[in-house]
């Protein structure tokens, strides 16, 4: 029941959607033909189809290609290419902008353009590249995160291959690290509530980050694992003997069954409501 | 018999009530903007066939990230239908209404609209994802794999590890999978809408989540009794998974004439865990006659998932002063639970609450065209506000009721960097330091238990990082990008935190006049913590032995070169080669005893040997693609990623070579061949073959392969 509500709600709204569209109709008296864009698609007719009917279609083509004017008059003089701040200029005032100066990928030298296609989407299912990736804006972060690919194709990775999740997902591409008020585990848990807890008994290192244990982007180990158990949890934890040996003795034998996984036992390894040793 | 089919019937209704009166007229041409539809409907058909892997009856290890399903419902061989859409509605102006959907069969698909007018947008989605993680879980566990039990621990019988014996699966399955259905629709009320003042956003995201996980648990020695009670003790159950999410927010910004960015966002989240819940009283049916749970016992919740709500409010401000920028924020958030377990109120434990506070203050200024500086300051404030002490249940005063609690951990980070851009502004070099302060308030368990000389964990951190970030563009199209930096520790918390720490980050690439892009990276990872140790040989507990530290090693190497071109025209190739090595190594502890028990006992740490963990990754890549003619497109990619080396060494290596779980040497690759053809405009045909192939030498077992050929129509509008 509870499913069947979600689906017909969705699709309700889905319905709304081009209603709304028809309701609002042209929402701008301007064509898409500004003398000034008129005089630039002449030339760049390659330019008109994608122009007319993007978001951008009521600007003209000067309001962010600077010295456009120069450039007709001498075709030589080439027009400059759109900056962030040209960019910024109208996208600087929405939340999702307004900290992009301070963002590591302005400090890298990234523009607007080198991620987003002004005239026409960069990231399509036709990208190159997006052959094996089955979301076309991942395939376009892997382009310069080279490094993250590889981690991607190991046995354990979070499903991006598979299209079920996204770089966008959990990183902000206009945010910086140094200007968020995300919380250190606030990315993980806003799908992971799960293990989010409160819990009674909490396991230090999923109260102080999550990536002390795992490796988001992938793993040869199972469950995104940083290093593989024992060796992950011995960094911080002894094991007691005469619990875990062979016999009581110190420095008894501990068996391959123990080492193999210790989560096998101590299974609410993220917390606990009642067990100290989070075994349950 | 009902035909299944892969694409959501209710939404599907709503496209095809969509589609039908608008279809009709006009539609849009190429290179003119008419108003009316166009886009791809693109339906398809898939074939699948697994083979190897464990059994039809055990998840096969090329499902757990999808789970596939044919007509006749059988997970192994069979055919689906299923469905993509790329439409778009303009208006004549711009396109306004967008709809997407992606279809890989009934249990991996997702769904988009967007309207995007100038004064408003609205947006929906909703997805479906099927994984079967779970089921991998079951295939490693102690009952499936070699080596999972050790007979010989019960030699004498009934001692105190005993349990690692025999473990006991009272799930009755072998097969686990979770679905996860997300949705979400928003408003966006844009600046134009609010006089170019300001902008509204308000949106409802959530998920459910249906299924279920293997999950082991142990129960304690007084747990149980009866004759074979330590036998009995090392178990396993399906738990249920029944959850949903649903999560509202609200973003304002505030821009009046660009003279400064004020935002504030908002949002509460409810997460609702309507699974059953078990406790150990519920196995008491599977214990051999004569044993039964002793005591109270069993009331002990397993694995409890509380219903939490998180609320969250945050303010940013961003102000521009010609070349220079400030930004600042604050924000607080806090999560409550909302469900307890009877022991829980028993013992007056009615408040799990964490709240946080983070705020940041950022500059940055350009004080002339070759040097710009940049300074931040973060603060992280974060707060246990659950009931503490819960007599019977959490106090630092009884027997295995605590062991450490974080009750306040508070960070400030800070730092400042120059950069650097001679004259040319062909290079630019940032020079920069940082500094990061923890603190924190633990509350360790008074003796007996686990004293602060007996854990690794401390309360402060204090470290300090340099670093040098160059980017140069010596010559057109050449680009390098290198980023050393060290950084040192005086004090660290955990010890998994360097204490010493080298890194080297190297990118070069170079784009030629022709459009080929050719790229090498080398990214180089050092750290060491010697920090920390077990019994404070300055302030030792009680009888506790000679103080030992731990000594933790970790490098990461990654490297690879990538090249991506277009050899002919309609042609394209993409080549990618990495290699990753991680190489961790610690001291392997143990003790002569649990460190809670008997006060008048010292506990002695011993290293019982230092142990490597050491893995090789090597992954390719190949992608391309070839026009032969109009209309005719030959693709094609290959990944192959091999996985080797050693979990651990010496003794931890000696007791895991009886296990699957000693050495990791696998091997993933995938094979994509595909063509597309467009016998006349507005159609096209298209067809892949993918063939997914795992190999692992460590635990044949979950070898095994997968063959899927999908076909599809395109229909353009």
């Amino acid at each position: 029941m509870r499913r069947f509500r979600i689906e017909w709600t969705a699709g309700l709204v889905l319905l709304a959607l081009p209603l709304a569209a028809a309701a609002a109709g042209s929402d701008s008296d301007a064509s898409p033909q500004t003398i000034a864009a008129a005089s630039c698609l002449e030339c760049h007719d390659e330019m008109a189809t994608f122009y007319a009917r993007s978001a951008h279609a009521g600007a003209s083509c000067a309001s962010c290609h600077s010295g456009a004017a120069e450039h007709l008059a001498d075709p030589e003089a080439l027009p400059g290419r759109p900056d962030a701040s040209a960019c910024l200029n109208c996208h600087q005032s929405g939340a999702k902008h307004m900290n992009w100066g301070f963002s590591e990928h302005s400090l890298a030298g990234v523009v607007c353009r080198d991620c987003h296609g002004i005239h026409e989407p960069k990231a399509s299912p036709d990208s190159k590249g997006a052959v094996l990736l089955k979301d076309p804006s991942s395939t376009l972060c892997l382009t310069c995160h080279q490094e993250i690919l590889p981690r991607l194709n190991m046995t354990s990775h979070h499903p991006v291959k598979e299209g079920a999740v996204s770089c966008t997902s959990c990183h902000d591409p206009h945010g910086s690290r140094q200007a968020t008020l995300a919380g250190r585990n606030e990315s993980c848990t806003s799908c992971h509530q799960a293990v989010r807890g409160p819990h009674t008994f909490e396991h230090v290192p999923a109260a102080e980050s999550c990536t002390i244990c795992h490796n988001p982007h992938g793993s040869p180990n199972r469950r995104l694992l940083q290093v593989a158990q024992p060796m992950l949890c011995m960094q911080c934890h002894s094991i007691a003997d005469n619990r875990h040996g062979q016999t009581g003795a110190a420095g008894a034998r501990i068996t391959g069954a123990a080492l193999r996984s210790c989560t096998s036992c101590h299974s609410a390894v993220h917390g606990s409501s009642f067990d100290e040793h989070l075994r349950y | 018999m009902r035909i299944k089919t892969t694409v959501n019937e209710p939404i599907l209704a709503c496209l095809l009530c969509l589609l039908s009166p608008v279809a009709a007229p006009a539609l849009a041409a190429e290179g003119e903007a008419q108003a009316g539809w166009s886009g791809l409907i693109t339906p398809k058909l898939f074939l699948f066939d697994f083979s190897g892997g464990a059994g039809a009856d055990r998840t096969h290890f090329l499902e757990r990230y999808q789970v596939r399903e044919g007509l006749a419902g059988d997970d192994r061989s069979g055919l689906y239908l299923d469905l993509d859409l790329n439409l778009t509605y303009s208006n004549g102006a711009r396109d306004l209404f967008t709809l997407e959907r992606r279809g890989e069969g009934q249990y991996n698909h997702v769904e988009r609209g967007r309207f995007n007018a100038d004064k408003v947008a609205i947006s929906g989605y909703y997805s479906q994802y099927r994984s079967a993680t779970g089921g991998i879980d079951f295939l490693y566990s102690p009952g499936q794999a070699p080596g999972g039990t050790d007979p010989s621990y019960n030699t004498p019988p009934q001692t105190a590890s005993g349990y690692f014996a025999q473990f006991n699966d009272d799930s009755g399955r072998s097969v686990y999978k979770i679905d996860r259905t997300t949705f979400g629709a928003g408003v966006r009320l844009k600046p134009s809408l609010l006089g170019d003042l300001a902008s509204v956003d308000l949106r409802f995201d959530g998920y459910q989540r249906d299924g279920s996980r293997f999950s082991p648990w142990i129960a304690g020695g007084s747990d149980f009794a009866g004759p074979q009670f330590q036998l009995q003790r090392w178990r396993a159950y399906a738990q249920p998974v029944d959850e949903t999410m649903g999560k509202l927010a609200l973003s304002f910004t505030l821009s009046p004439g660009g003279l400064f960015q004020l935002a504030y966002d908002g949002a509460v989240e409810e997460f609702d865990n309507q699974a059953r819940a078990f406790s150990i009283g519920d196995f008491a049916s599977f214990l051999p006659a004569g044993n039964s749970v002793a005591g109270t016992n069993g009331t002990k919740p397993l694995h409890f998932v509380p219903d939490s709500k998180l609320t969250t409010h945050g303010l940013r401000l961003t102000r521009s002063f010609g070349s220079s920028a400030i930004a600042a924020g604050y924000g607080v958030s806090r999560l409550e639970q909302d469900s307890f377990t009877q022991r829980q109120r028993d013992a007056g434990y009615d408040t799990g609450e964490i709240s946080t506070e983070n705020a940041f203050l950022n500059f940055n200024s350009h004080l002339s065209q070759a040097v710009a500086l940049e300074g931040y300051f973060k603060y992280f404030n974060r707060d246990n506000d659950s009931t503490f002490p819960a007599p019977g249940l959490l106090s630092a005063t009884e027997g295995e009721k605590l062991g450490v609690r974080v009750n306040n951990l508070e960070t400030l980070e800070y730092g400042v960097a120059a950069s650097f851009r001679p004259a040319g502004g062909k290079s630019t070099v940032t020079a920069g330091w940082k500094r990061e302060d923890t603190s924190r308030d633990l509350t360790f368990h008074e003796s007996p238990g686990i004293t602060p000389q007996r854990s690794l964990y401390r309360r402060d951190s204090l470290s300090d990082e340099v670093y040098l970030r160059l980017v140069s563009k010596p010559s057109k199209g050449l680009t390098l990008r290198v980023t050393p930096s060290y950084l040192w520790a005086d004090k660290t918390g955990l010890v998994a935190e360097p204490e010493e720490s080298i890194n080297l980050n190297a990118l070069l690439s170079y784009l030629t006049p022709r459009g080929a892009l050719v790229s090498g990276y080398y990214n180089y990872m050092d750290q060491q913590n010697t920090n920390n140790s077990f019994t404070d040989a300055v302030a030792p507990t009680g009888n506790d032995g000679a103080s030992v530290d731990q000594d933790l090693a970790k490098t990461l190497h990654a490297a690879g070169a990538s090249l991506s071109l277009t050899p002919a025209d309609g042609a394209s190739i993409a080549l990618g080669l990495d290699w990753i090595q991680s190489d961790f190594e610690s001291f392997y502890f143990s003790t002569n005893r649990r460190r809670f028990e008997n006060p008048a006992n010292g506990i002695t740490f011993f290293i019982r040997d230092r142990s490597q963990y050491k893995i090789d990754t090597l992954s390719l890549s190949l992608s391309g693609e070839w026009q032969p003619r109009q209309g005719l497109v030959l693709s094609g990619g290959y990944t192959y990623s091999q996985s080797e080396g050693d979990v651990g060494s010496g003794l931890v290596a000696s007791e895991l070579a009886s296990t699957v779980d000693g050495t990791i040497d696998s091997a993933l690759q995938s094979i994509l061949l595909g063509v597309s053809y467009e016998p006349k405009k507005g159609m096209g045909l298209w067809a892949q073959y993918l063939f997914d192939d795992y190999q692992d030498d460590s635990y044949d077992l979950v070898s095994g392969s997968l063959h899927t050929l999908a076909v599809g129509f395109t229909f353009k509008l």
